[in-house]
């Protein structure tokens, strides 16, 4: 399905650049999304990048990802390239963040609120690196 | 790119320790919550309250720190009180742990809560 807008940025594994990352997000989707649905997609992207740069480079090294912000007639979606190792949350053990709460464990939920907020896809890129496709409907 | 600015305020009255946020706590910010709440918990504070009102952003990173705080204070009979939360802020907390944090609307709420 052919975009009707679409927006495109480059950061490295740069925690730095997470303020970045939110503030074009909000900016490119502010006309087409209630305050509400807005907060919820700018915390997903924000936890599903922050997830690659954690976790994607343990050796180190420099990295890249790409996310491409993109309007339809009816939902938009945000689609996150990384050239990081490849990682499946599918196979990870389901999380429930009161429980982790409780247990004063850290880290482990980024997953379930961007899986919660948005409509999660994600598949391994050949060789390495993951695309992982985030959709919300527009109310 | 711009970076992500975290300024942290830091008031402790008896074994109440009150911070005050100003900016985003993500990822990149969170080692200065982390290390500002280490520091107040080796004061042998018993309750922190977060001085929310300049707060524009609380990712995951920052409920695990607080977490790991909050896992404290309750082991020394204590507890961990938000005030002046944003809407945005607020909603995503009571999504994820709303049985395990209070929030409360402001600081005169959080000290008679404590009392």
């Amino acid at each position: 399905m052919q975009s009707e807008e679409s927006h495109r940025l480059k950061i490295q594994n740069d925690f730095a650049q997470l303020s970045q990352v939110r503030a074009q997000v909000k900016n490119f989707f502010s006309k087409n999304l209630s305050s509400k649905d807005l907060m919820q997609v700018i915390q997903s992207v924000d936890e599903a990048v922050a997830n690659v740069i954690e976790h994607g480079y343990p050796d180190g090294r420099n990295g890249n990802i790409e996310i491409e912000l993109l309007k339809f007639n009816d939902h938009i979606a945000i689609v996150i390239t990384d050239d990081a190792g490849h990682f499946d949350p599918a196979a990870l053990p389901a999380v429930n963040p009161e429980e982790r709460y409780e247990q004063g464990l850290d880290g482990g939920i980024g997953v379930y609120i961007y899986s919660t907020f948005m409509h999660a896809t994600r598949e391994p890129l050949a060789g390495q690196g993951n695309r992982l496709k985030l959709v919300k409907r527009i109310e | 790119m711009s970076e992500t600015i975290l300024k942290l305020g830091t008031e402790i009255q008896a074994d109440v320790a009150i911070l005050t946020f100003d900016g985003e706590a993500d990822a990149h910010t969170t080692p200065i919550l982390k290390a500002k709440l280490e520091e107040v918990l080796a004061k042998n504070v018993r309750y922190i309250i977060y001085d929310c009102k300049g707060l524009t952003y609380f990712a995951s990173a920052a409920i695990g720190a607080s977490a790991q705080a909050h896992k404290t204070l309750r082991s020394r009979q204590g507890d961990m009180v938000f005030v002046n939360v944003a809407d945005d802020v607020q909603e995503m907390l009571k999504l994820l742990v709303a049985r395990q944090i209070r929030i409360l609307p402001d600081l005169p709420a959080a000290m008679k809560h404590i009392k």
